[in-house]
C-alpha cells in the first residue's frame, strides 16, 4: 500500500488523505516537502530554528486545512504558499521584535544561525563561507525581491508558479527578481568584481 | 529578459549551487506530536464548547441578565400607579368624625369653630387630626358661604339638629360631637343652610344620581298623589271621630 502511494503524484497523495484520511499519504507529502520548505524558508528567514518551526507549522495546517486545496491548482503551489505567508508573517514579527528590543541594542548583529547537522563551523570549507557571505547579501535584499529571488533561482520555479504563489502577476513577478538580483549583485561586488 | 540573466549568470549560478538546507532528523516525530496536541486540543475545546456557549455570546448573554436584574429590582421597589383614566372614582361613604370636648362650653366654642361640611373623605380625616388644616381647606372647597351668624345662632342651642341628611350632631353625650357625613340622603338647601350657612348643591357632591324615567316618575307621582289622598281620607276621619 504504501509502495503504491510512493508512486502517486502530490496532488493524488492530497487526494488520498482528503477523501480517505490516508494518514501515510500526508507522511509521504511530508518526506517529500519538508527539505525543500525548510531550504526556501531558511533562505528567507536565516535563523533555522524558526525555520523549523515555520515549516512544522505549514505541514500542521496541510494537515487541518486538507479539504481547503482544490485539485485545480498544483500542490507544490498551495503548499508554497502556505510557507510563504507563515515565513512573511513571521519576517515581520522577527522585525518588530528587532525594533522594540532593548538586549539587542549594542550587541553584535547575529545575521542567522547555522543549522545543526549541515552548516557547522569544523566542516565548512571555501564554498561554506561564500555560501554564508551569499546568506548575508541576501538578508540584506528586500523582503519582497528576495523571496522572488530565492524562488527563481534557488528552488527553480517558472514564473507562472512564481506570480501564484506570491498573488501578483508574472511582470511583477520579473521585475521583482530583476531588482532582486541587482540589490545581490551590489552586495556581493567584492565577489562579482569582474 | 535573457540579457538580465546573462548579466547575473555567475550569481544566478552560485545562488543554484547553495548548499541544501534540509530538515532535522527529528521532524516528522516532532511533528507528529505536534498533530496529536492539536487533535486533543481541539477534542478538549469541542466538549467545553457543547458544556459553555460559544465565548463570543457569553457578554451579550451578561448584559441581559444584568438588565433583568435591575428590571426586576426597580419594579419590585416601585408602587403599582393606578391608570387614573381606568379606575372608577370612588363613591362617598359614611364618614363619621369624633370630637372630644371636656365640658359642655368647650363644646360650644368647638361648634363655632368647627366646619362640618367637606367635599371629601381625606378632608374629614384631615380634620381629625388638625383642625386649623381643616378651616383653610373648608375655604377651598365650598362656595356660596352665607354668614356665620345664623350658624351661631343655631350653635347656641346644643340640642339642635343641625342636618338631617348631612351633618349630624350627636348631643346626647356632652362630651362628645359626632359630625356624620352621609351620602345617600340628600339634606334640603333649607336645612342645610340653617345648619351650616352654607349652601350645597347636588352638583357639587359626588352623590350617585339617579334619573327617573318619565314612566317611573308619574308611576311615583300617583303613588304620592294615592298617599296624599289616604292621608286625606285619614284627617276627615279623624276630624269625624273627633266630632263624635
Amino acid at each position: 500500500m504504501i509502495k503504491n502511494l510512493r508512486e502517486l503524484s502530490d496532488e493524488e497523495l492530497i487526494l488520498e488523505f482528503q477523501q480517505n484520511g490516508t494518514e501515510s499519504a500526508f507522511e509521504i507529502i511530508v518526506q517529500r516537502y519538508k527539505n525543500p520548505l525548510t531550504n526556501y524558508v531558511f533562505r528567507f528567514l536565516g535563523d533555522y530554528e524558526t525555520c523549523n518551526d515555520v515549516v512544522q507549522e505549514t505541514m500542521i495546517k496541510v494537515y487541518r486545512y486538507k479539504d481547503t486545496y482544490s485539485s485545480v491548482a498544483k500542490f507544490s503551489t498551495w503548499i508554497y504558499t502556505i510557507a510563504g505567508n507563515l515565513a512573511r508573517t513571521e519576517y515581520r514579527r522577527q522585525r518588530r521584535r528587532k525594533f522594540f528590543s532593548i538586549s539587542d541594542y549594542g550587541e553584535e548583529h547575529k545575521q542567522f544561525d547555522l543549522p545543526d547537522e549541515v552548516y557547522r563551523p569544523d566542516v565548512m570549507t571555501d564554498s561554506g563561507i561564500k555560501d554564508e557571505i551569499i546568506q548575508n547579501a541576501l538578508l540584506n535584499v528586500k523582503d519582497v525581491y528576495r523571496e522572488a529571488v530565492i524562488l527563481r533561482d534557488i528552488e527553480g520555479m517558472s514564473y507562472e508558479e512564481i506570480a501564484e504563489i506570491l498573488g501578483v502577476n508574472e511582470g511583477t513577478v520579473k521585475s521583482r527578481i530583476n531588482r532582486g538580483r541587482a540589490q545581490l549583485q551590489e552586495l556581493l561586488k567584492d565577489i562579482y568584481k569582474d | 529578459m535573457e540579457t538580465n540573466e546573462k548579466k547575473y549568470e555567475k550569481l544566478i549560478g552560485d545562488l543554484k549551487n547553495l548548499q541544501q538546507i534540509k530538515a532535522p532528523a527529528n521532524f516528522e516525530a516532532d511533528l507528529k506530536r505536534k498533530i496529536n496536541a492539536e487533535k486533543f486540543k481541539n477534542e478538549e475545546k469541542r466538549f467545553w464548547g457543547k458544556v459553555f456557549l460559544p465565548s463570543r455570546l457569553i457578554p451579550s448573554l451578561g448584559l441581559a441578565t444584568a438588565a433583568i436584574v435591575v428590571f426586576l429590582i426597580v419594579n419590585v421597589n416601585s408602587e403599582e400607579m393606578d391608570n387614573p383614566f381606568l379606575t372608577e372614582p370612588r363613591l362617598r361613604e359614611d364618614v363619621v368624625a369624633v370630637e372630644y370636648f371636656d365640658t359642655f362650653e368647650d363644646k360650644k366654642e368647638g361648634l363655632k369653630k368647627e366646619q362640618t361640611v367637606t367635599r371629601r373623605d381625606r378632608v374629614n380625616e384631615e380634620k381629625m387630626k388638625s383642625p386649623n388644616k381643616t378651616e383653610t381647606n373648608e375655604k377651598e372647597i365650598h362656595s356660596g358661604r352665607e354668614e356665620v351668624s345664623e350658624t351661631d345662632a343655631m350653635l347656641e342651642q346644643p340640642s339642635t339638629v343641625m342636618d338631617e341628611g348631612l351633618v349630624e350632631l350627636e348631643t346626647t353625650s356632652p362630651e362628645s360631637t359626632i359630625t356624620e357625613l352621609t351620602g345617600e340622603v340628600e339634606p334640603t338647601e333649607s336645612t342645610s343652610e340653617m345648619a351650616t350657612g352654607l349652601s350645597i348643591t347636588k352638583e357639587e357632591l359626588n352623590f350617585r344620581q339617579v334619573q327617573l324615567s318619565e314612566k317611573e316618575q308619574q308611576k311615583v307621582d300617583e303613588l304620592r298623589m294615592k298617599v296624599q289622598s289616604l292621608q286625606n281620607i285619614k284627617k276627615e276621619e279623624d276630624i269625624k271621630e273627633q266630632g263624635q
